[in-house]
């Protein structure tokens, strides 16, 4: 897929994301929550998170294992205009991306070389629709895209020295409802079904004296559902902690975490 | 945290549960789905260029090879290997090493925890093979695996296979296709170097060629009813000295060149070629007494360049001929046939001096081959010079000759020496690379065996091997990054 396309895709995502949980939000909280909600000032909470990601891929008729490790910087909005909790986070990713083989360059390299870092950035937001007893139900999406660095390698054994050089980039984008447990003091538990979809691409470039070629692979994720399992857990009256767990049913042990640590302004 | 809300949201909620009954509905018939797909030579005999005659003219030395021979390596050579399934691993088993403390009901619940569907232990080093329930992703499992504090180490059950070796009766013979070392089995029966060889075996497990890239062999043209060619030869072909639609070989040379780059392999019986699926289409430009003109294969190469047969085309035109003149008419005919992607491989010559015939001096369309011998070594017959490309073995080549010549009692095979036999190897090399990658142009190609040979002479490009002696399976192997 040209890459023109891949960041169509996530635009649209993007504009997606947003027109769900931002443009309607509004005036449907409004009616539905009174002004009771609207009277509660919004807050920010400032933080880090630490996720770990194990998704199946697929690329040509091959499947592997997509491995992710991202420590981001995140800035977490309360109930901003009274209606949507939104969360923006930003910071430094490692992708492992091992298995995927280059086979229409001249010479056909097999990527085996592991991690390679890049930038993470992303948003997510909830859109609270019905509070019931002590529950929250709502709408939440969210997005995010890694963007790796440029990793070289050495192509040796040849007659001249080649070098080899992988570009990858994944972007997840997840929309689904979710549920709330407001009724204890200290945790708020909390659950979501996403229908959850991971797109890619992987370029490689080779050269080796004259002789040169590059060739992008498409990669995708393998499931679509995803559930996660998760906790505000308040930890001080200005620092909160925050786990998530979150599977992918159809990719069978395909699965994510995450840890993040706030401090309430 | 927030309030509770009125009364009248649970209506709302109610609907909210409806849509996540809904949602889990439709979703989980396409897990399910998703989980369906898973399942699832100084004997010289390059023909050469007479000035005063102005005459291609093959010289030929012939060696025979007796029937008994034979015999005995058919005892020797007895399987067929293959290469399988392609795959780097079993997508249905993993390995997995425990943590020794670990009970026997222990090890059965982790195992049922992975859906294994069986396992067993292999003695002494505590290794499991770990069969897994179909549809179950072997890298998914691992992955899961690895995270265990049970598992010591887990990894995929990779496949092991034979290298691909043909089972052609006289492949032993063929040392510059698999150099085994110690005493060769060619006349004289000299020592070789293990490895003094293009690595074909090694090629193979990545490509043997596909049957619509066809190698053109301009020469004295070929016994298309020879038993190991008879399948490989697309037609008749083109006979450009009795101007017809017949390119018998009435010497023996094109059919020797012939073999080498694509006889039948694996079919029991005589030589391997190195471009083992791929299709020979014959040119004779070269006459039944040795001698041929500049015309005929400006004639030919055009010729050659534009043939197409059912989906078949011509990727590589061997050239194992030459003479010493150049000639602007000749380039230009090279140059039609390379602006079409048709990789065209020449013979440097076997006067043993620093002139590199023609076609094989035109550097910009022509890889030049000089020839090497069993340990590596430059052949003293070979032309050397600054056009030189590659090397490849063409010292005592055994192939294939027309049965018509072949003397009775005797194989129709013989031994022949020339940069005439090194040639064959480069298109045969080229060949499988443009089945295998045919988007690739001419000139990536030519590049491609270019930089991918082995260095045997002084250290970087030399006058006498060029950039070294070819290596077959490098230019074909997937190159690990790390």
């Amino acid at each position: 897929m040209p890459l023109k396309e891949i960041r169509g895709q996530r635009f649209l995502w993007l504009a997606i994301v947003l027109m769900v949980f931002m443009a309607p939000g509004l005036k449907t909280q409004a009616n539905l929550h009174g002004e009771s909600n609207l009277n509660q000032a919004s807050t920010w909470e400032f933080g880090l998170r630490f996720d770990l990601f194990n998704r199946g891929t697929k690329w040509d008729q091959t499947t592997s294992t997509l491995k992710a490790l991202n420590l981001m910087a995140e800035a977490r909005g309360k109930n901003l205009g009274g209606t949507v909790d939104l969360n923006l986070f930003a910071g430094l990713g490692s992708t492992d991306l091992n298995g995927v083989v280059f086979s229409q360059l001249p010479i056909t390299l097999d990527y085996q070389a592991g991690r390679i870092t890049g930038l993470v950035v992303g948003l997510g937001a909830d859109w609270p629709l019905i509070y019931a007893s002590d529950f929250r139900l709502g709408l939440t999406a969210d997005f995010m895209t890694w963007i790796g660095f440029n990793k070289k390698f050495a192509i040796e054994g040849f007659v001249f020295p080649g070098e080899a050089k992988a570009e990858p980039d994944w972007a997840q984008a997840s929309g689904g409802i979710f549920a709330a447990y407001e009724g204890y003091e200290n945790v708020e538990p909390f659950f979501d079904i996403t229908v959850s979809a991971l797109w890619g691409t992987f370029n490689m470039t080779e050269n080796i004296q004259d002789l040169s070629g590059e060739e992008e692979k498409k990669i995708k994720g393998s499931g679509l559902l995803s559930i996660s399992l998760g906790c505000h857990l308040k930890l001080t009256e200005k620092l909160y902690l925050t786990p998530v767990a979150r599977f992918y049913p159809a990719s069978k042990f395909g699965l994510a975490g995450s840890l993040g640590l706030y401090y309430a302004f | 945290m927030i309030e509770p809300e009125k009364r009248k949201n649970k209506n709302r909620l109610a609907a909210v549960l409806a849509l996540l009954v809904f949602l889990v509905l439709v979703l989980w018939p396409a897990r399910v789905e998703l989980s369906a797909q898973k399942k699832k030579i100084d004997k010289r005999t390059v023909t050469i260029y007479d000035k005063n005659q102005k005459k291609f003219t093959p010289a030929r030395n012939r060696s025979k090879l007796e029937p008994r021979d034979v015999a005995r390596l058919i005892k020797v050579i007895d399987y067929i290997p293959t290469r399988g399934s392609g795959e780097k691993y079993s997508r249905d088993k993993v390995l997995v090493k425990l943590k020794p403390e670990l009970t026997t009901q222990s090890v059965d619940h982790v195992f049922k925890a992975y859906q294994a569907k069986s396992y067993h232990l292999i003695p002494k080093i505590n290794i499991y093979v770990v069969r897994l329930e179909e549809g179950v992703s072997v890298e998914d499992t691992l992955s899961a695996l690895q995270n265990n504090p049970d598992i010591v180490y887990a990894g995929p059950d990779y496949k092991l296979h034979l290298c691909t070796t043909p089972n052609d009766q006289l492949f032993h013979y063929q040392y510059a296709l698999s150099n085994p070392g110690g005493v060769l089995l060619i006349p004289g029966s000299p020592t070789g170097k293990p490895q003094a060889d293009i690595k074909a075996t090694g090629a193979w497990d990545y490509g043997k060629g596909d049957p619509n890239v066809l190698i053109a062999v301009i020469d004295s043209g070929i016994d298309y009813t020879h038993p190991d060619l008879a399948a490989k030869v697309i037609d008749h072909g083109k006979d450009f000295v009795n101007d017809d639609d017949d390119a018998y070989d009435d010497g023996w040379h094109g059919t020797h060149v012939a073999g080498i780059i694509a006889a039948q392999a694996n079919n029991s019986e005589g030589i391997a070629g190195v471009a083992w699926n791929c299709r020979l289409l014959p040119v004779k430009v070269i006459s039944a007494s040795g001698e041929g003109d500049y015309s005929d294969l400006i004639d030919a190469l055009v010729w050659a360049a534009d043939y197409t047969k059912d989906g078949a085309r011509v990727g590589v035109i061997n050239m194992s001929i030459g003479g010493t003149e150049p000639d602007q008419f000749l380039e230009e005919a090279l140059r039609y046939a390379y602006n079409k992607g048709i990789v065209l491989v020449a013979a440097s010559g076997n006067d043993g001096t620093q002139e590199v015939y023609y076609p094989a001096a035109y550097d910009n369309y022509c890889l030049a081959v000089g020839a090497t011998d069993y340990n590596d070594r430059i052949a003293d017959f070979s032309n050397y010079g600054p056009e030189v490309d590659v090397a490849a073995p063409g010292v005592e080549i055994i192939s294939t000759i027309p049965v018509a010549v072949t003397e009775p009692g005797y194989l129709p095979y013989l031994f022949a020496s020339g940069t005439s036999m090194a040639a064959p190897h480069v298109a045969g090399l080229a060949a499988l690379i443009k089945s295998a990658k045919p988007w690739l142009g001419a000139s990536d190609i030519m590049k491609l065996i270019k930089y991918s040979p082995d260095d045997v002479e002084a250290t970087g490009r030399d006058d006498y091997t060029g950039y070294g002696r070819i290596n077959a399976k490098r230019a074909m192997a997937p190159y690990v990054l790390k």
